[in-house]
């Protein structure tokens, strides 16, 4: 058992026809919080669907274990039940399902139990309460008509509700509102707290004020080019990714 | 048994399509069932007004044949049903009439109500039909609208498999008035389901919302017709369908703006969620206009679970056949969010 | 409003040149045997052609007139002349064309695609071809455009016999079978594989003599891996006779090949237009139609697509104008047959003046089709309260595997629209004209620049009359 709770080695991937990852090295501790930088169309996003299984992107080589798992002989939704979670750049909707009926069906199939209908209404109100989100939210249509800073709030709601191990945020911070970013991160801070591990897909920086970043890993086009601590983040805030390939 | 024709578009297309019309075999004869042979399918007492004299041009046949309270069905279904039921409401009333109905096996049923909602008046109806074994339900209500009278007409069918079931319904709706029409159909291997709203009134609004489900062998046959003729009158057609193993549906439903209809806005839509290898999933929207001034609008989609949602149900941990599930589900709820709490 | 009634304001199509009859060899009005063997001897037809022509004529009087589109009871067949054939005889170079069929075309406004060194030009006046020139450049490439009748009489005989009439078979329709019996004139493309023809190879048809018909087959070839631009341009000057098109376009698309296949019709406002035409694509092959129906009296058309191999693909744009005595019932056909093919259909139709106006179109998905793709968008612009518009689209779906879409929408043009027009000093007319050109703008913008030019001004026209 490695002492890595997602280890992945020489991860070569892309869609037909074009590789993307060229070779990505990435090992996470549990609990820990990571950054991956990088600039647009470095392979961010990219990663972060490899590990929670997009079938739009192939696997040509390469090994990611996850929690002891080999996660590319498992399907989406085994990876999520693992203990897997991502937060999604443009969230789907579903006309008629409603958010709470969603969470209760993911949480069923995750636990593979019946879901105490006092129980989770009680988790609901609470992490209503604690992301300061009205609880007439969860009784909408899933994402149907929700704004941009709405629907990452929901996604964000989804993550303290379904509790996975380990969450993958991509770009939870763009195109946000001051009172987004604010329930963002509070939400991202609980998950921490509650011994959650995390690996956040960003290319600003706002995001990760006030929170412990363990450590910081640099793509560029397809490969991790520079790996550091917190402090790295700060050197890219003043540098940008310009010098970094060549390393 | 016997033939009855129906469900007739009210324009012809390619004959080949099949489309045009379709042929139910029916129990018995026409006017032979429990209700007794008809008297004059003519207007009802308080029907004064001649029917409209409906322009035939080029080949664009308004109806089959003439029906003076038109329904979606047509007129074999009145001669076939016989007498009908006079039912008078002039009194608003949150409770709505609510008929249930549990069919035994080899049933033969068959019903017709005229219902005649006063001017001002609000109220609702509820028929919900079960039936166990094998047989038969055929039901036809026509609903005039005076004005400023509100109506919501709902029908939850849970027939058996071996049922075939025949749904009618035809509105006629005066200035201001108000219909609201939810239909379910969840059970009954052959359903054929006809609706008509004859919107003569300023104002008026009609609105049908419709789920169905098909599965192994069934076969869904609808033919929905909205008739603007009055200025600024309104109307709104949503499908929401699941298409499994083997089942067929035809989906006739038609925005007819007829001239004078200054204003009229029309809106339909059907959205079919294909499950099974061998469906059959055929639809004819049609847009009919005469006026100018007027906007009407269709939109048909027919597919699986798109691929980006599948992932992202699956990324929280919902497998594809619970994905399927929750999307049949979802579809249901778009309709029956329409039937106000507490009325089943 | 079934009653259409003969307009009497001249329109800008009425004018026509005083031919004599005598410029011109007529066989008798009617339909018997004896007419298809004098069509099939004065064309020097093989055998086989003639016997084809004589089953045609059967299956002809066997089959019934269609009875779910508009009325063609105006039409009298007995009494029709169904060839009319001038006295010129093919012609090298413009030069060489005669005046009074030049200033026809001058007055058309049809663009002097011979000047703006197009392609192959081949002009059909009447039944029959009486200007044909090909390009070297295209020639250049192997391939072959030439009429009709020389494909059947020369080294084109077995190529043109294997696929005359097998996608439109004769006993598709009545007028399939009244076109295989008295066919005349019309062009013939083969691509041989891999030609590429940049420039569009133009064909422009037009009816010039009292009661005549015209019967023009259009056969086109594209090989496996060829690409080519067809463009057909129909338009005809008024008479008071009724008059009948029923021409007939098989397009066999190869593997990998690609055409577009263009039209603007423009026929003057008595004729009966009941044209078919249709495409087969083999693996990967795409057929690209540009629609532009405007003229006629009756219209009937419904380019067919048949996506036969995997991965083929068909695109269908078109518009439609149907004003004052005008009843035009058009759209498209699409059989999707291979695997992971795929189709779109975007037409828009305007009505005025009393016209009537449907679109009607069938989407066919068979159980075979898996993995395929249609989307449908039709838009209807009324510009009044006298004329008639109808949506009427089918779609047979028999593969939970596609994906469908539909659209359509009925509509007027905005007052506001209008009026922010008008207020920066356009007249009401020029306003309208402007919105309703804007609105068919995606049929205009895929044609070549003369064309575009042509359609915006008729549309012009047409908003401004009546």
């Amino acid at each position: 058992m490695s002492e890595y709770i997602l280890d992945i080695k020489d991860l070569h991937a892309g869609i037909e026809g074009e590789e993307i990852l060229k070779g990505v090295d990435l090992r996470i501790a549990a609990g820990e919080t990571h950054v991956l930088m990088g600039p647009n169309g470095a392979g961010k996003s990219t990663l972060g669907n490899v590990i929670m299984g997009n079938p739009v992107y192939k696997v040509n080589s390469g090994s990611m274990i996850f929690d002891g798992k080999d996660l590319t002989e498992m399907s989406v939704d085994e990876r999520a039940k693992a203990g897997l979670f991502m937060s999604f750049q443009n969230p789907l909707e579903v006309p008629g399902l409603t958010m709470d009926n969603f969470i209760r069906s993911a949480l069923r199939e995750r636990t593979g139990k019946a879901i105490k209908i006092f129980q989770f209404k009680k988790k609901l109100e609470e992490t209503c309460s604690l992301l300061d989100m009205d609880e007439a939210y969860v009784q909408r249509d899933l994402n149907v008509g929700f704004s941009g800073g709405e629907k990452k709030k929901a996604e964000i709601f989804q993550l303290l509700m379904l509790e996975p191990k380990f969450a993958i945020l991509d770009e939870t911070d763009s195109g946000l509102d001051v009172d987004a970013v604010r329930i963002v991160s509070k939400g991202v801070d609980i998950f921490r707290k509650n011994g959650g591990t995390l690996l956040i897909i960003t290319h600003s920086t706002r995001i990760l004020e006030g929170l412990n970043v363990d450590a910081t890993h640099v793509i560029v086009d397809g490969k991790v080019v520079k790996e550091g601590g917190a402090e790295l983040v700060e050197t890219i805030n003043a540098g940008g990714f310009e010098g970094l390939k060549n390393e | 048994m016997s033939e009855m024709h129906l469900n007739h578009l009210p324009v012809l297309t390619w004959n080949k399509l099949k489309m045009n019309e379709s042929i139910a075999e029916v129990k018995g004869n026409h006017g032979d069932g429990p209700c007794g042979p008809s008297g004059p399918q003519g207007p009802s007492p308080w029907f004064s007004e001649e029917s409209p004299e409906e322009k035939v041009i080029a080949c664009k046949i308004p109806m089959y044949r003439e029906q003076a309270f038109p329904t979606g069905l047509g007129a074999e279904m009145d001669e076939y049903l016989g007498a009908v039921e006079v039912l008078e409401i002039n009194e608003s009333s949150k409770e709505p009439v609510k008929q249930e109905y549990k069919l035994e096996d080899g049933a033969d049923f068959r019903k017709a109500i005229y219902i005649h909602v006063e001017k001002g008046v609000e109220a609702s109806f509820v028929q919900i039909f079960t039936g166990e074994g094998k047989g038969q339900a055929a039901v036809s209500v026509k609903v005039y609208l005076e004005e400023d009278a509100k109506f919501h007409l709902i029908r939850i069918q849970k027939l058996a498999k071996d049922y075939t079931y025949l749904d009618d319904m035809g509105c006629r709706l005066m200035d201001r008035a108000k219909m609201d029409y939810t239909s379910v159909q969840l059970g009954a291997g052959t359903v054929y389901a006809g609706a008509y709203a004859d919107q003569w009134g300023y104002e008026s609004e009609f609105r049908a919302d419709v789920a169905y489900v098909g599965e192994k062998d069934s076969l869904l046959d609808f033919n929905y017709v909205d008739t603007f003729r009055g200025r600024k009158s309104k109307g709104v057609m949503r499908f929401e369908g699941v298409l499994k193993d083997n089942a067929r549906k035809i989906m006739r439903d038609t925005l007819d703006f007829r001239n004078g209809a200054v204003d009229a806005e029309g809106d339909e839509e059907e959205n079919v969620l294909t499950l099974g290898k061998d469906m059959v999933n055929r639809a004819i929207p049609m847009i009919l206009g005469e006026e100018e001034k007027i906007s009407g609008r269709h939109a048909h989609t027919s597919g699986k679970l798109s691929p980006d949602m599948l992932f992202y149900m699956e990324s929280r941990g919902i497998n594809a056949a619970e994905a399927e599930k929750l999307m049949i589900d979802a579809k249901l709820k778009r309709v029956t969010d329409r039937i106000p709490e507490g009325i089943i | 409003m079934s009653d259409i009634k003969e307009v009497k304001e001249p329109s800008i199509y009425d004018f026509r040149d005083e031919e004599r009859d005598e410029d011109f060899y007529k066989v008798d009005a009617g339909l018997t045997e004896d007419i298809i063997r004098e069509i099939s001897k004065e064309k020097h037809d093989p055998e086989w052609m003639l016997e084809f022509r004589l089953n045609a004529l059967k299956v002809y009087k066997e089959m019934e007139i269609p009875d779910w589109g508009p009325p063609i009871d105006g039409l009298d067949l007995n009494n029709i002349v169904t060839y009319v054939k001038p006295k010129t005889k093919m012609v090298g170079s413009w030069d060489e064309v005669p005046a009074d069929i030049k200033n026809a075309f001058e007055k058309l406004g049809i663009p002097q695609a011979e000047r703006e060194a197009l392609a192959g030009v081949g002009a059909q006046y009447d039944s029959e071809i009486v200007y044909h020139n090909v390009k070297k450049e295209v020639e250049d490439q192997g391939v072959v455009y030439t009429d009709m009748e020389s494909a059947i009489t020369g080294k084109y005989e077995q190529m043109v016999k294997d696929h005359f009439m097998k996608l439109v078979p004769v006993n598709d329709h009545k007028f399939a079978a009244l076109h295989g019996a008295v066919w005349s004139g019309g062009s013939f493309v083969y691509a041989p594989p891999g030609a590429k023809v940049e420039i569009p190879l133009q064909s422009y048809f037009r009816l010039n003599a009292p009661g005549a018909g015209q019967f023009e087959h259009t056969l086109i070839i594209v090989d496996e891996g060829a690409d080519v631009h067809f463009i057909e341009g129909c338009s005809a000057p008024k008479y008071n006779i009724a008059n009948l098109h029923a021409g007939c376009v098989e397009l066999f698309v190869g593997k990998n090949a690609h055409l577009r296949y263009s039209t603007i019709e423009n026929w003057s406002k008595n004729m009966y237009n009941l044209n078919t035409k249709r495409a087969i694509c083999e693996e990967g092959g795409t057929i690209e139609w540009i629609s532009g129906s405007f003229g006629s009296h009756v219209s009937y058309l419904y380019p067919t697509s048949i996506l036969k191999g995997d991965h083929s693909h068909s695109e269908f744009t078109g518009v439609t104008f149907a004003g004052a005595t005008q009843n035009l019932d058009t759209g498209a056909k699409v059989i999707h047959i291979g695997k992971h093919t795929s189709s779109f259909i975007d037409t828009k139709s305007i009505t005025k003046g009393g016209g009537i106006n449907t679109y009607r179109s069938s989407v066919e998905i068979r159980p075979t089709a898996l993995y395929s793709k249609a989307s449908v968008n039709c838009g209807s612009l009324m510009i009044d309260s006298e004329s008639r518009s109808d949506t009427v689209p089918a779609m047979d779906i028999r593969t939970d595997t596609a994906d469908v879409g539909h659209e359509a929408k009925i509509g007027r043009i905005s007052d506001d629209a209008v009026f922010y027009m008008m207020s920066r000093g356009m007249s009401e007319a020029a306003a309208k004209a402007m919105i309703v050109s804007g609105f068919a703008s995606p049929v205009s913008k895929e044609l070549p620049l003369e064309y575009a030019a042509e359609m915006n001004n008729l549309i012009k026209l047409e908003m401004e009359t009546g």
